[in-house]
């Protein structure tokens, strides 16, 4: 992937989605992970064994294995969560949209053609986490540009807004 | 030592029962160590063929290098000391 910048152009903000998303994974993945402790915990209680003898430390190894299994789940699932990223620089809006490892969206927008931009935080959860969407509003045939799941949203359409006054030449 | 043949094999004679109060329905399972190389050996090729897709995207990434770096290098050790401990199980079996 190759998103050159253009001459003296900066990269003013940096947006991931919001950390709940990777939270509610990594919390699945580590009960994947205590699942088998737990059923061998309660055969062990029931008095059923599964490993005994010469194969005492079978459980050790198959363990680890089940961990590294689960452990390059949870790079993956962070991989597509950290790539999923919008870029604000001082002329464009780049959105890099991962869905998964192989499939992802780019979509770049110029300040120029920003013509509004607007917030939408929806339900409890997401007023209490402070997690919303984005949406900008541009003047091509591609009407609206939505940055969702975000971590303050609000903060992120002051730093576009100021941007695009930043691109716009002064009235008189 | 004799083989129940009613109980499942997993490449190493089945050991005795025991006692509980599911006793009928225990099940003591021997894993010789060649099951666990195999599995071991599979597993092995999973990750190396996710690790070589994962950092693929990292090191191709246009933004975040620094952060990607040092999550290239947290997932290494990870993955070695889980290896590790996989290979240790493996030889305290054998």
């Amino acid at each position: 992937m190759y998103i050159p910048m253009e001459e003296g152009e900066e990269i003013v903000a940096k947006v991931h989605r919001h950390w709940l998303f990777i939270v509610t994974r990594l919390i699945a993945l580590a009960l994947m992970l205590a699942v088998p402790l737990a059923v061998a915990a309660l055969l062990g209680m029931l008095g059923i064994v599964l490993f005994a003898g010469a194969g005492s430390f079978a459980p050790v190894t198959l363990w680890a294995l089940w961990g590294l299994v689960l452990w390059v789940m949870f790079w993956q699932f962070w991989t597509t969560y950290y790539m999923d990223i919008w870029v604000v620089t001082s002329r464009r809006i780049i959105d890099i949209d991962y869905q998964r490892l192989f499939d992802r969206n780019i979509a770049i927008v110029r300040l120029e053609r920003v013509q509004d931009v607007t917030t939408h935080v929806k339900g409890i959860v997401g007023t209490l986490l402070r997690y919303g969407s984005v949406v900008v509003q541009t003047a091509g045939s591609e009407k609206e540009f939505v940055i969702d799941q975000i971590a303050n949203p609000e903060a992120l359409r002051d730093v576009i807004s100021k941007q695009v006054g930043a691109t716009r030449p002064r009235q008189p | 030592m004799a083989v129940n043949p009613s109980l499942p094999q997993f490449g190493a004679p089945v050991l005795p029962r025991i006692g509980g109060p599911l006793a009928e329905f225990s099940m003591q399972l021997a894993v010789s160590p060649l099951v666990l190389v195999v599995l071991t050996m599979l597993v092995g090729i999973f990750v190396a063929a996710m690790t070589v897709m994962l950092v693929y995207h990292w090191r191709r990434f246009p933004f975040e290098h620094d952060v990607f770096r040092r999550a290239e290098r947290i997932y290494m050790v990870g993955v070695v000391l889980l290896l590790a401990v996989a290979v240790v199980g493996i030889f305290l079996t054998a």
